[in-house]
């Protein structure tokens, strides 16, 4: 018994003087979806910022594919030294387990932080059309059920917000999958759709030039740069598609290191580079919370996006 | 503004960027397994941290010299190094054979060059234009698209077509593996998660051509008493005289525009447009039947189309923020990231650095032909090396090129399945290239077919006349070639009866 | 002979490429359908049955090709002796050995690690494509070859390039 009591006491002493000389060595995020997108963008500025914090190199690696699924179905159970972390964003953490493309939520992980808020989707349509707002748009479909061509990519967030035009705000559009966003505003300026869905910095200089006009935001609160813009949640309350971006570390990972690693990314988050990068890449500012923040957040989203899943 | 994108460019430390992507892009390129796509995927991180200048122009650096090394080992070798080099083997390799791997490899640079210009050329003056027109191909017209580039698949096939479209139709059936269009259902997968992402096209190109070539060098090593085929390759030049240049000058033109035209049309890409051109250039010539025979007509095609597509490529990437490819896809995210928004507002927003980018495609297409012509010497010595050591280093990369395709080891395992496969159809006399356009079309087919039939009820095909055209050039296309396919076959017979 | 054996490279891959394609029918029930937004009766599996169907119809092309060449060949009544299975597939020993190491290294590579696997196959590949009689003379550069570019390419491409190259048991180069 004593021996057994010592021996725990050696595993106890040898794990804590573990966490306290972590990090020791490379850190690795792997990024859920592919390089040159935004959700690896912020993560490799995280990672940049991390290894000034944190004194070790922290490599991104994107191991992509199937909206990031790929990538979260194979690190959930990956090592849980506190040396792998996976960098994702929430509209595809939560979205799909919603619409049914895997089976496991956030709660398969130990989520680390929420650490940035993309610049969200704008309802957009071509400024010939006579559709001023969002309410304009649904009442006309209504008015000519099935003519209204509402473009969409079916799975992903735009597509949960179609499920909620539909089931919630009665829209009668045709919808049409028209794929990523670079495909739909391809089928929007080419006039093979009526109306559609565009992240805000892809539209942004066609809404400038006058070619489009954006109705309304999807977010649940305008950012903070471009704050003049109507919230879609104004004509439907539940209309509301906030993506943020999520690290997030193998189940089981010792809550102490998971910790360590919220404490450094809220270090990285709270510096004034930080704000510069974000405010000039996203139009937001600084977003990210603690390791309690980040599970009530997720939670919130998770809840949300699971009360759509009838429509789904 | 002009003038600043060229400072821009002008820079030593840019213009070292340059040197050294087109360097890098070249060895990716020239490397099977290892393509330009993934280049520019390697290095985007790296070019974060750089002014937006420099960085953007390595990126298109490593595009220009990713996509001309493919024809190194093409011709060399018998792989094609990108996917956009496919038909660069089809006379490249007999070419090389014969005794002429120098007059090809030169072939294929100067004609590389000479497609890059054109397209950048293209790219400078008719960006505007073009892009309208491409705005008019949406789901019908990919639909009756997809369908006219497949049906090419009757004309690559020579005498045995049901052979020929058992290969394609096996090649979009090996495609409908993983999730599906649209709706995002797993399809084929067995269970396996890493069956969801589908296949990807270099890891069918490592099996098809890089496996097999191991595997039938493995058959004769009993046979082959001489290991080094060539002991002194002439290098004289670029390999062909002025005269022969001047002669190829059209099917170059033609090629350059194919290329141009596939390259402004998103979803296609290189290896299709190297293929539809060689199938044309094939087609409207007057010596068909020496194509595949190892002439230099065959090599024209191919690499002035695959280098022309990537002006073509920059067309809707540059002026409507929509990229072609996976390369181009790359290439835009290295834009967003330093800021430069492409669209309609890039020419008064991001005037300069659209400037700066066409001046880095010049520089790069400069550092390209040089590099590659000085390089032809030792590009021409791979020949010496032994095979026997040099086929399984080969190997080796291609496993590390699936490998990194995805991050994934997984795909090693379908590389040697798809090896299999190949060598299997290669015994069985079935073709392995009409599979590529099977593989890269059929998904393009099916995303749109089913958009089409979302459509149907608010827009009903006579709205359509591109599609309308399109489709009868399809069956046209199909009833004349296999017209010419019974014809050769009939000679055929008729020959081996005498 | 070679004209003889013809209606063969008809019948065996026809009869293959059909299995396969039923083989691929009977998958297709079991996709689930897409029922949500913007669902059309041309679901996903439409084009399945229509690449499975063309598959199967050509491979029965195929073999109805080469049963009336095979009654060509009878009427000609020239039967040929094929060689026995057995020592066709002697003839191809290094292509049966080389898929074999081939497969054993992607097999062993994720838990083994690149850099052994990678040095033994090399090393293996080389002398399945040298002639048995030149194997004393090769077998000291293969090796050498073998594990300079074991260590070489992962040295590159794990450390310099950050593709994913499995580690393995030993943990090399981290």
């Amino acid at each position: 018994m004593k021996k057994l009591l010592s021996a725990l006491f050696l595993v106890v002493l040898l794990a804590t003087s573990a966490f306290a000389a972590w990090p020791e060595k490379t850190i690795n995020i792997y990024v859920t979806h592919s390089a040159g997108g935004d959700t690896d963008y912020m993560a490799r500025q995280l990672a940049a910022g991390l290894e000034k914090v944190l004194g070790v190199s922290v490599v991104c690696t994107n191991v992509t594919g199937a909206n990031g699924a790929t990538c979260m179905t194979q690190y959930k159970d990956g090592d849980k030294d506190g040396y792998t972390f996976i960098a994702t964003n929430t509209a595809a953490l939560n979205g799909n387990e919603a619409t049914g493309m895997v089976d496991f939520g956030y709660s398969a992980f130990e989520p680390v932080s929420v650490y940035g808020i993309q610049s969200g989707e704008n309802i957009v349509v071509p400024a010939a059309s006579p559709y001023k707002n969002l309410k304009e748009l649904i009442d006309a479909s209504i008015a000519k059920p099935g003519q209204i061509k509402l473009g969409i990519s079916t799975g992903g967030g735009v597509y949960i917000m179609a499920c909620v035009l539909t089931n919630i705000g009665k829209a009668q559009f045709n919808i049409i999958d028209n794929g990523d966003a670079a495909n739909r505003l391809t089928a929007l300026l080419g006039g093979a759709i009526d109306a559609t869905s565009l992240p805000y910095s892809t539209a942004a200089d066609y809404i400038e030039k006058g070619q489009l006009r954006s109705l309304c935001t999807v977010l649940s609160k305008a950012p903070t740069l471009i704050p003049n813009q109507p919230s879609a949640s104004a004509v439907i309350p539940e209309l509301k598609m906030d993506t943020e971006y999520a690290l997030l570390a193998p189940k089981g990972t010792p809550a102490e290191l998971v910790k360590a690693m919220n404490d450094a990314v809220l270090k990285v988050c709270g510096a004034p580079e930080w704000k510069e990068m974000v405010n000039k890449f996203s139009f937001q500012d600084p977003f990210y919370f603690d390791v309690e923040g980040t599970l009530k957040n997720l939670k919130e989203q998770r809840e949300l996006f699971q009360s759509f899943e009838p429509f789904l | 503004m002009i003038f600043e994108g060229l400072m821009a460019i002008c820079q030593p430390l840019t213009v070292l960027w340059i040197a050294l992507g087109v360097a890098v892009g070249i060895i990716f390129g020239a490397i099977p397994g290892l393509t330009a796509t993934m280049a520019i995927v390697m290095f985007l991180p790296v070019t974060y941290s750089m002014a937006a200048s420099e960085g953007i122009a390595m990126l298109m650096a490593l595009y220009i010299g990713g996509i001309s090394g493919g024809l190194i080992s093409a011709i060399l070798l018998n792989i094609p190094g990108t996917p956009s080099s496919v038909a660069t083997c089809f006379d490249g390799k007999p070419m090389a054979n014969k005794g002429q791997a120098g007059r090809a490899l030169g072939t294929g640079v100067v004609f590389s060059f000479l497609g890059t210009l054109i397209g950048i050329a293209i790219l400078v003056v008719l960006a505007p234009a073009l892009c309208a027109f491409a705005l008019k191909f949406q789901a019908y017209e990919y639909c009756a698209l997809a369908l006219f580039s497949l049906s090419m698949v009757v004309a690559l096939t020579g005498s045995d077509m049901p052979k020929g479209l058992i290969s394609a139709v096996l090649g979009a059936l090996l495609a409908t593996v993983g999730l599906a269009p649209i709706d995002s259902r797993a399809r084929f997968t067995f269970g396996i998660f890493q069956l969801n992402n589908g296949f990807a096209l270099v890891v069918l190109l490592i099996g098809l051509f890089a496996i097999s070539e191991v595997m039938s060098f493995a058959e004769s090593v009993r046979k082959k008493q001489e290991y080094t085929v060539e002991q002194n390759v002439k290098m004289k030049g670029a390999g062909f005289s002025f005269v022969e240049f001047l002669a190829q000058i059209p099917n170059a033109i033609v090629s350059a525009l194919i290329g141009v035209g596939i390259g402004i049309l998103p979803g296609i890409g290189g290896g299709v447009s190297c293929m539809i051109s060689y199938t044309v250039s094939k087609n409207t010539s007057r010596h068909r039947e020496l194509y595949g025979t190892g002439i230099m007509d065959g090599v024209v095609a191919s690499e002035t189309a695959n280098n022309a597509t990537i002006g073509g490529a920059m067309i809707p990437l540059l002026s409507l923020g929509i990229p072609g490819d996976a390369a181009t896809a790359m290439l835009l995210g290295g834009l967003m990231i330093h800021n430069v928004a492409p669209g309609p507002l890039i020419y008064e927003k991001n005037g300069a650095v659209v400037y700066a980018i066409f001046f880095s495609m010049l520089l790069a297409a400069v550092f390209m032909l040089l590099f590659m012509l000085w390089g032809m010497r030792f590009f021409v010595s791979v020949l010496k090396v032994p095979k026997n050591y040099l086929l399984p280093i080969v190997m080796v990369l291609c496993g590390i090129g699936a490998i990194g395709n995805a991050n994934q080891v997984f795909d090693t395992y379908a590389m040697v399945g798809f090896g299999l496969m190949a060598y299997l159809m290669i015994k069985a006399r079935i073709p392995t290239v009409p599979m590529i356009l099977g593989f890269i079309l059929g998904p393009t087919f099916e995303e749109n077919l089913r958009r089409v039939s979302q459509l149907s009820s608010s827009d009903p095909f006579w709205n359509h006349p591109i599609f309308c055209v399109l489709i009868l050039a399809t069956v046209l296309v199909v009833i004349f070639s296999a017209r010419a396919n019974l014809r050769d076959a009939k000679r055929e017979e008729e020959l081996k009866n005498n | 002979m070679k004209n003889r054996d013809n209606y063969k490279m008809d019948i065996i891959p026809g009869v293959i490429l059909a299995l396969f394609s039923l083989f691929y029918m009977c998958q297709i029930p079991g996709i689930k359908i897409f029922k949500g937004l913007g669902s059309t009766p041309l679901n996903n599996h439409f084009v399945p049955w229509l690449w499975s169907g063309g598959l199967l119809f050509l491979s029965v092309w195929l073999i109805v090709r080469g049963i009336l060449k095979y009654r060509r060949v009878k009427a000609d009544g020239v039967e040929n002796q094929g060689a026995s299975l057995l020592s066709a597939l002697a003839d191809k020993r290094e292509v049966i050995l080389s898929f074999i190491a081939l497969t054993l290294y992607v097999a062993f590579m994720n838990s083994v690690g690149f850099v052994i696997t990678t040095t033994v196959y090399v090393f293996v590949q080389i002398l399945l494509l040298t002639p048995t009689e030149r194997w004393s003379r090769n077998i000291v550069p293969a090796a050498i070859t073998a594990l300079i570019a074991g260590c070489l390419l992962f040295y590159i491409f794990r450390s310099t390039l950050n593709v994913l190259l499995p580690v393995g048991l030993f943990g090399f180069g981290l």
